[in-house]
């Protein structure tokens, strides 16, 4: 990137208010620093930010398990990725987008589908009976990340699939109220 | 008894028996890459516990646990409280900052289809 590019990427990171932005292959390691940046954020709830860490957790994990994309070295494959925190008036927004098979999309868009139109209450028995019964086939987790975001997000979360070569660019953004300080 | 110690890790927990009081502490952050590979010898030895008839007390005073940690410690809940039914002596503490509303729900959660001693205690 020449210096006119770097400006650019950094005045667009100015006006969006990016508190932290990775794109990469997303390690453990990375993910923890990133997530102790956010456990010192200020301007929120500590309820408020333990959300949000939270969410951060889960959607940096996502990426290391699901991404189609991987790299790294042979013994230690990890996704790739991108996410960023930007804040807003009165939220915190958790932004993440990875490569994904088709298949997997279609997956995707359905639950994602399902979850926005559900209520707190909903959201909370479905999280009690998914982790008596344990995480459905093709899950690395407990199935339950998608649940606790679409759960603790302020607004439901917003989603999208946008081809990209032969398989598709998968966005997801989570916005997480500041909360009313005490 | 086998002793237990398990120093905490970013993203471990530490857990440590004490068997002066008989008291199994879970304290810190839970978010490992792959919580079956931390918490299943933690269950091992909970079990040979049981078995040994020691009337284990559990405090669970975790600061944040993701999903899957969740689904650990309901796993090793349904250990207590199969013990619990059979006869067993076990009790279980959730401790909790009070400003954390969302650590708070989630040891509400936990208790609500337990029936052995299971008590919240909001850490002043």
């Amino acid at each position: 990137m020449d210096a006119a590019q770097l400006l650019a990427h950094y005045q667009t990171a100015k006006e969006k208010r990016i508190v932290l932005s990775f794109m990469g292959i997303v390690t453990q390691e990375i993910m923890v620093e990133y997530g102790k940046l956010i456990q010192q954020q200020e301007g929120l709830t500590l309820n408020s930010r333990q959300i949000l860490f939270g969410t951060f957790i889960e959607l940096a994990q996502n990426i290391i398990r699901y991404s189609a994309e991987r790299a790294g070295p042979a013994d230690a494959v990890r996704g790739v990725g991108l996410v960023l925190v930007s804040e807003q008036e009165t939220t915190f927004t958790v932004s993440a987008g990875n490569l994904v098979a088709p298949a997997t999309a279609d997956l995707l868009r359905e639950q994602l589908t399902a979850l926005s139109v559900m209520s707190p209450e909903e959201l909370k028995q479905l999280a009690r009976e998914r982790r008596k019964s344990g995480p459905p086939a093709g899950s690395r987790g407990a199935g339950l990340g998608l649940i606790e975001i679409n759960r603790r997000a302020s607004s439901p979360p917003e989603f999208d699939f946008s081809p990209f070569g032969d398989q598709l660019f998968f966005s997801l953004s989570v916005k997480i109220a500041k909360g009313t300080p005490l | 008894m086998n002793p237990l110690a398990i120093t905490p890790s970013d993203t471990t927990p530490a857990v440590v028996f004490d068997p002066a009081s008989d008291t199994l502490r879970f304290s810190g952050e839970s978010y490992p890459e792959n919580v079956s590979a931390f918490y299943e010898p933690v269950f091992t030895w909970v079990k040979a516990a049981l078995a040994e008839k020691i009337p284990l007390k559990v405090v669970l005073a975790f600061g944040y646990l993701n999903t899957s940690s969740t689904k650990a410690v309901l796993d090793l809940l349904m250990i207590l409280e199969d013990h619990h039914r059979a006869g067993g002596r076990v009790q279980v503490e959730w401790h909790y900052n009070p400003a954390l509303e969302v650590m708070q729900e989630a040891g509400e959660e936990f208790g609500e289809d337990l029936s052995l001693p299971y008590r919240l205690v909001p850490l002043s």
